[in-house]
């Protein structure tokens, strides 16, 4: 386990180094030259290699990264070149409101998926079980931006129960802060329960047909503690894969719904960073956001063999 | 009651329930098809006849509400959002296609190699899919789009290079369990040249795995073409996307909701029904 | 601060920016006149003291410092304003008046020496007094940080004295006869050089004081009782930032907030249903741009057939949903000057006879993507295609945009700005040879000698006739071709919120969160 570990991370590592060379070669990328862009045509030699030496650019991808990690071990991720804010500062705020908006959205689709799913998958063909497939169907095919709308348009327009958008720290207001969350979390998390639900019912259908919990229900346990105990442990290893991959990719991808909400997180951080070339911005975030992703792959990598040990022999034979 | 009449009742219940469930299958299946085919159907009429033009404006008639002229209304620019919907349709399907053609090829190439050659080629790879699921999609869409431009191939390509990942790991695992086989072994054995074994044995195993992903890379390309649309970041206006149309209308929701909902309701049913007859086509080949 | 002075003086010429004549020809602006009247619910009903008003912005505010040129823009006065006061502003008939200042005026024949008095009594947020050293110090510091967004004006000033503690003199480098209406803005709005607030920003002498500050979420402000004028009526003043324009306003709709910004001509048009009213002035011009140094724009019959086959009207219709008005010159109608020389109006026989002569061409218009340019741009496709020249649209973004803008990498480009609202000082940034603005690379001698004249002439009748001689020149040339006098402003709750001014006759719209009151107190 140790060494499987150790080598998963070690590859983990590579794949980050190797996107984190790409990200600091978006400048070269792009067009455009920031120090232009930003000192103007008639700008001296001078000034431009002072301003790239400032932000960090003009230089190698390689000789760039290692600047940046130097500056990561003191803290410091750079300046952004149009707000000239320290990027360590803005990323202190917008990445716990997206963590925030990730998390919950993950919980509340949980609490939605597991006992509707298990539920269902208990008593196939009951109503709860349709009514619950139909439901995910629906909200599967519909993307974010429209079921937003929707949200927005019956909730913040029609009934006027909800603000449609905006973002209120917890600190300032703890009540008007769950209400801008409501709407938003709503979004995210219906169309992630929807996923979770039929993962969670077609393994569940599975592994309920399978001889072991025949067994265990002939000798009465009962359907509750049968459900938990028994089924839900394997059910839960495509569970476990779709989380973990959800939500490495839902840091970077809360865009739609940032937008939508005017929520200041990390998605509209870099899409705005992007149209205003804002290199430091860009590579920062890129990396942080693939060292999430590289994580959140290697911890179910990880929890796999700790939920079901046969993986690992399946894997070494 | 005994365990053998109790399982007796459980066996009708379900033999009942899944007779149930292959006549709303069918029904469904038909549904679904029958949408495709009005889509189809529609989106000919309009690349074949002048009936449908998606790009006339009527400057006096702008954001007009469903008529019999205008079976869904107008836009804010006059032109006519029934004609815009179907256009935006093929738009979107066009997406769809390059993005298939380029992750499901680009992604066999890929898996088919890793899995059959293993050992070293298979750990580059499986490294380089790595990196590539790295790093958020959206952005690097986003990256590219502002770069290349936004048209229909770049939108195309970008998402179907993405879509790589996910189509080499389908073919990987195949390709493994293929290599082993006996049949395969043996055309080894004998010299059978590498590119014949791959066609002749390894693809035709690969394929029915491919074809049941491949109708959830389509929707999944529908949805991201649509999202960057509704970001800004789709085709170019005026051109006519499902996703462009939606952010176009958005402003005029509460006076002028036609503009926006029919291209919302006809892209969420498009992606209903090939979800539909992907999961028949899953069935039929599992 | 470093960086994009050039994007960001960019970001005070775009539309968003916007200063602005409130033009309207009258028959298009009725409606919206009706229910823009702010001035009958002020009057209405006397101010509330007290009382917490909610304004969601339409941009992340980066700074608050006027030097930062991130509240310069007219979007965002209503956060300047509220923090620092400026000297000069435009009273309800859209005269320019003292308002920090005691009065403005020339001090030779030439007008290129003029006189500021500033009042007594007026202190920064801390206490300490405003004088004519603090005004002297930021006028500098405004000449000199890159970002600011003043730094070309404040070039034309040759020399600045401390006359008396509260009298400076400015000499100019050439005559300039409308040099106050510089003022309005980032230049006039002083901030102190020597104290700033527990952000950084530095302190003004306006009714409020930052309370508390984040870039990307909102800013809230407290009602300082020591306001050299009348103070203001709400204790407190939070800002939302609210970039989405449709969620921005279904905020308002939702009562989440109490007014917003918005450029958006279906909002204006939609409010009143919504049981909304709106604030706002034609404060934002649209126009075409030629790259007259490449094919197929350096051929003057080109652009000329370009300008004859767009009709303005149909713009105005699909881009502005009717509101506002059409642009029928550099000058607007508001200017106060008569138009005697307009651009030559929309004939499609006469573009196709020019069409039929040089031949049909192609070229690419680029747009910075927002939803109005890319409606007016489907349109202009259309009527181009109708006499033979063919349109392709390339729409991108604010940076790709301005990238190039400033290279001339572009063959014809979509541009909003505010700059023609005080057409009197920035018709020589846009057409003048070199002009900051004149991103044609547009270069006429005799335009050149006319604008000069212009400067040092202080007769109204006069002036009008050299603007319009100007116009007619630009006309026969065709660098650029005029579309349309947008609205921007306020739209607001008229229950929760009262005190909104009227913009229509100003130039620009400057929102003064001082004189709105909640009507809940």
């Amino acid at each position: 386990m140790i060494h499987f570990a150790a080598r998963r991370g070690v590859r983990a590592l590579g794949v980050l180094l190797l996107v984190a060379v790409l990200a600091m070669s978006t400048p070269m990328m792009l067009p455009g030259s920031p120090a232009l862009a930003a000192l103007g045509l008639e700008a001296t030699d001078e000034e431009i290699a002072a301003f790239n030496d400032k932000y960090n650019l003009g230089a190698d991808p390689f000789t760039r990264l290692w600047n940046w990690l130097d500056g990561l071990v003191h803290g410091d991720l750079g300046t952004s070149i149009i707000t000239d804010a320290a990027v360590t500062g803005q990323l202190a705020e917008r990445l716990p409101v997206t963590l925030e908006l990730v998390l919950v959205s993950l919980a509340v689709a949980l609490v939605i998926a597991l006992p509707v799913a298990l539920r269902a998958a208990w008593r196939p063909g009951s109503v709860l079980d349709r009514v619950s497939q139909v439901l995910a169907f629906v909200l599967l095919s519909m993307p974010g931006f429209v079921l937003g709308m929707l949200l927005i348009y019956l909730f913040a327009v029609v009934l006027r129960v909800l603000p449609a958008t905006g973002w209120v720290p917890f600190s300032e207001d703890p009540l008007g802060h769950l209400t801008h969350l409501i709407l938003p979390v709503t979004t995210m998390a219906l169309a992630e329960a929807a996923v979770y639900l039929r993962a969670l019912r077609a393994d569940a259908d599975e592994v309920l047909d399978s001889t072991y919990i025949h067994a265990a229900q002939a000798r009465g346990m009962k359907p509750a503690r049968l459900l938990l105990a028994r089924a839900l442990r394997p059910a839960s290893l495509p569970l476990v894969t779709l989380v973990g991959l959800n939500l490495g990719m839902a840091l970077g991808g809360t865009l739609v719904v940032e937008t939508m909400y005017a929520i200041p997180g990390m998605g509209r951080y870099v899409s705005t960073a992007i149209g205003q070339r804002d290199y430091p911005v860009i590579e920062s975030t890129t990396i942080i956001l693939a060292a999430a992703m590289v994580t959140a792959t290697l911890l179910v990598d990880l929890s796999y063999r700790l939920i079901d040990p046969r993986i690992a022999h399946v894997a070494r034979s | 009651m005994s365990l053998a009449a109790e399982a007796g009742r459980d066996v009708h219940a379900a033999v009942r329930a899944t007779r149930r469930r292959r006549r709303l299958d069918t029904a469904a299946t038909t549904v679904a098809a029958g949408w495709l085919i009005v889509l189809a159907v529609l989106t000919l009429v309009s690349i074949a006849t002048p009936l449908l033009d998606p790009y006339f404006q009527d400057f006096t008639s702008a954001k007009l509400e469903p008529s019999l002229a205008h079976p869904f209304g107008t836009d804010g620019n006059g032109r006519d959002v029934f004609a815009r919907t179907v256009a935006g349709a093929q738009n979107s399907l066009v997406v769809a296609v390059i993005t298939l053609v380029v992750g499901a090829v680009g992604g066999t190439l890929i898996g088919v190699a890793a899995g059959y050659f293993r050992g070293a080629l298979d750990n580059v790879i499986g490294f380089l899919i790595d990196a590539v699921l790295a790093i958020p999609a959206l952005l690097l869409i986003i990256t590219i789009v502002s770069f290349r431009g936004p048209s229909i191939t770049s939108i195309g390509t970008t998402i179907g290079l993405l879509m790589i990942p996910a189509f080499a790991r389908v073919t990987r695992s195949i390709a493994l369990t293929v290599r082993e086989r006996d049949y395969v072994k043996a055309a080894v054995l004998i010299d059978t040249p590498t590119p014949r074994i791959l066609v002749k044995a390894v693809l035709p195993a690969v394929a029915p795995a491919l074809v049941s992903y491949a109708f959830t890379a389509m929707t999944a390309a529908i949805v991201a073409e649509g999202s960057l649309s509704f970001l800004g970041y789709g085709l170019a206006a005026p051109a006519p996307s499902w996703g462009g149309i939606i952010a176009e209308g958005r402003a005029d929701l509460a006076t002028a909701p036609w503009i926006t909902l029919a291209p919302a309701l006809a892209l969420a049913a498009t992606v209903m029904a090939i979800t539909t007859i992907g999961e028949r086509a899953k069935e039929r080949y599992s | 601060m470093p960086s994009t002075l050039k994007l960001v003086g960019l970001g005070a010429l775009t539309a968003s920016l916007a200063f602005t004549a409130a033009a309207c020809a009258p028959s298009d602006s009725a409606d919206v006149a009706s229910s823009s009247s702010a001035s009958t619910e002020t009057s209405a009903s006397e101010p509330v003291d007290g009382g917490t008003i909610v304004y969601g912005l339409d941009r992340d505010i980066a700074s608050l410092d006027p030097a930062s040129g991130a509240i310069s823009s007219q979007t965002v006065q209503s956060v300047a304003n509220s923090i620092f006061d400026a000297l000069m502003q435009y009273d309800e008939a859209g005269e320019l008046v003292p308002f920090l200042a005691e009065s403005f005026e020339a001090a030779d024949e030439t007008s290129s020496e003029w006189v500021l008095t500033l009042r007594e009594g007026v202190t920064f947020s801390d206490g300490s007094v405003l004088d004519a050293a603090a005004v002297i110090a930021h006028v500098q510091r405004l000449g000199t940080e890159e970002t600011s967004a003043s730094r070309a004006t404040v070039a034309t000033i040759a020399n600045m004295e401390e006359v008396s503690a509260t009298e400076v003199r400015f000499t100019l480098v050439a005559p300039n006869a409308s040099f106050p209406q510089y003022f309005t803005r980032d230049l006039g709005q002083i901030a102190s050089t020597t104290a700033t607030d527990e952000f950084g920003f530095p302190l003004g002498t306006g009714p409020y004081v930052t309370t508390e500050y984040s870039a990307g979420t909102g800013i809230t402000m407290t009602k300082r009782e020591d306001y050299w004028g009348e103070a203001a009526h709400a204790d407190t003043v939070e800002f939302q930032i609210l970039p989405d324009a449709d969620s921005r306003y279904q905020s308002l709709v939702s009562g989440a907030v109490d007014a917003i910004w918005s450029e958006v001509p279906s909002q204006f048009t939609g409010a009143e249903a919504d049981g909304l009213a709106t604030a706002t002035g034609n404060s934002a011009t649209s126009f075409g741009l030629f790259n007259s140094y490449a094919a197929p724009f350096d051929s003057v019959e080109a652009r000329q057939a370009v300008v004859l086959a767009i009709d303005p009207q149909a713009l105005l219709a699909v881009a502005n949903d009717g509101t506002g008005a059409v642009a029928t010159s550099v000058l607007q109608t508001t200017s106060g000057y008569d138009i005697t020389d307009p651009q030559p109006a929309y004939d499609p026989e006469a573009a196709q006879a020019i069409v039929d002569e040089i031949g049909g061409f192609e070229f690419s218009y680029l747009t910075d993507g927002r939803a109005e340019a890319a409606a007016r741009a489907a349109a202009m496709q259309q009527m181009l295609a109708e006499v033979g020249i063919t349109m392709t649209i390339q729409s991108s973004d604010m940076a790709t945009w301005g990238a190039a803008l400033y290279s001339g990498e572009y063959q014809m480009l979509d541009f909003t700005t505010s700059l023609f609202g005080n057409i009197d000082t920035n018709l020589s940034m846009l057409v003048g040879t070199g002009g900051l603005a004149n991103f044609m690379g547009y270069s006429n001698e005799d335009v050149d000698a006319m604008l000069a004249e212009l400067a040092g002439e202080t007769d109204h009748d006069a002036r009008g006739v050299l603007l319009n001689s100007v116009a007619a020149q630009v006309w026969d040339e065709a660098p650029l071709v005029m579309y349309t006098e947008n609205l921007a402003g306020v739209i607001y709750n008229p229950e929760t919120l009262q005190g909104v001014e009227d913009f229509e006759n100003r130039p620009q719209v400057s929102v003064q969160t001082r004189l709105m009151w909640h009507a809940e107190g």
